[in-house]
């Protein structure tokens, strides 16, 4: 039986490092006692792991306030504590038609009257020019526009969206700006000041190397979102509401302390391999992959950008891409096939509703893996 | 040893402070309380030295945290 190749790091990165999975068990052994609930040293400790890494999703996104992040289970929920959190009765929402399902499921929902009647509309982001991806963000904009979500990196095709740019454009309108860096956190660099979002949601499975089960939402001072769910957060118990301090009204009940320990292990993994080297080795990976791609039989790539996060769709003429994606993975290959949460990125960039193959990278992919899922391809 | 707790909004500016204190040679020590004149229910406060409780005090003003209660 051949090694296992793992091409699958855009749905969640595997392996992780064993750094990971080390502060994993430690937590639970050491750290067990509820974070933030009492005084005895089980509690303390577990307390002090998360807010260590706290310090840590700072350090690396650039960012100054510890306690403006805030914990949550995944991106989907992040994102939905935030658009829910910002968005008012009657709010026109812009979006990009690279979003996947957790910027429009909530949004679909919130245009419902019994909810907040919102609506909101779609810009195409999938032209290689920046200023062409921000012109049409800027018509996209209605005078009742009061916020924007936008994907710092699609997870369909890897499109890298002008972040800074369409901030700019967001501050002199006074509009409030979400951005879902899934795919972005750890793949490539990201100064979350210097971007202009108002708020960063992130998970912490993939790109972070942390365990699944984590997520992490970024909040500037620009931005108080209301609080998503409502429970303990172990202060000032006699009050009916949530309070007013960050990260605690936005953290009911109590934190995945294992979790969090094993994310911060994989943060600080990332900040000593520095983005900036695991951006260069997965970009090199996957330029090498599309070229490969490229020179198969039968297929088609879609959305082949030349400066991309690490993602590629693609097909092969007359095969199904879930096909495709179970010959390849009875052959040792991790890919994931289908529509990955994002119907209408795959309409933009022409797949259809059929979908494609994903794959995409973890720096501690090599060529050598590539060449093998290269041949596999060409020989289907 | 007589010593003093400033009560912090959360755990994590208590924790917050506490980094910030270290680092300026402040020891501390993390503290559960219950209610007070300011809390109401549950929160966290930092017991430190009396002696350092003006010095703790300023640097908590300059890094703008606040102190919602002496004990």
């Amino acid at each position: 039986m051949e090694k296992l190749i793992y091409f699958d790091h855009a749905a969640t990165s595997w392996p992780k490092p064993p750094q990971v999975m080390t502060a994993m068990a430690s937590a639970i052994s050491e750290k067990g006692g509820n974070p933030g609930r009492s005084g005895h040293i089980l509690s303390v400790r577990a307390s002090q792991a998360i807010f260590e890494c706290r310090e840590a999703v700072c350090r690396l996104f650039s960012f100054s306030m510890p306690e403006r992040v805030i914990f949550t289970q995944n991106t989907t929920y992040a994102l939905n504590m935030a658009i829910k959190g910002l968005v008012k009765r009657g709010d026109h929402v812009v979006i990009s038609n690279l979003e996947h399902n957790s910027v429009i499921r909530p949004l679909h929902k919130l245009t419902d009257p019994r909810e907040k009647n919102i609506t909101y509309s779609m810009f195409n982001a999938t032209d290689a020019e920046d200023d062409e991806t921000v012109f049409c963000f800027r018509r996209a904009i209605r005078e009742n526009t009061r916020l924007a979500v936008v994907t710092a990196a699609s997870n369909v095709c890897g499109k890298m969206l002008p972040i800074e740019k369409i901030a700019a454009v967001c501050r002199a309108k006074g509009i409030k700006l979400i951005v879902d860096g899934a795919q972005a956190g750890g793949v490539f660099p990201l100064d979350f000041e210097r971007s202009g979002a108002d708020v960063l949601c992130l998970a912490g499975h993939k790109g972070l190397y942390g365990p699944q089960g984590t997520g992490i939402m970024i909040c500037s001072e620009r931005v108080e979102p209301e609080s998503f769910a409502e429970g303990g957060n172990g202060l000032n118990s006699e009050e009916r509401d949530m309070g007013n301090v960050l990260p605690e009204r936005l953290e009911a009940g109590t934190l995945n302390t294992p979790g969090i320990c094993g994310l911060c292990e994989g943060i600080k993994y990332v900040i000593k391999e520095t983005p900036e080297a695991i951006f260069g080795r997965t970009l090199h990976l996957s330029r090498y992959a599309s070229e490969g791609l490229m020179s198969c039989k039968n297929t088609v790539l879609y959305g082949n950008y030349d400066i991309k996060a690490p993602v590629i769709l693609f097909n092969k003429k007359g095969i199904e891409p879930n096909v495709l994606a179970s010959y390849l993975a009875d052959n040792g290959i991790c890919t994931r096939s289908g529509l990955h949460c994002a119907p209408t990125a795959h309409e933009a960039v022409g797949s259809g509703l059929n979908g494609a193959v994903r794959i995409s990278f973890g720096h501690m992919n090599t060529k050598g893996e590539i060449d093998r899922f290269l041949r596999l391809v060409d020989k289907a | 040893m007589i010593y003093s707790i400033m009560v912090m909004s959360s755990v994590t500016y208590a924790l917050k402070a506490q980094g910030i204190l270290a680092r300026e040679g402040i020891g501390t020590r993390l503290e559960k309380l219950n209610k007070s004149q300011t809390l109401k229910g549950c929160g966290y406060g930092l017991r430190v030295d009396k002696s350092k409780l003006p010095e703790a005090a300023a640097i908590m003003k300059r890094e703008k945290i606040r102190i919602i209660e002496i004990i």
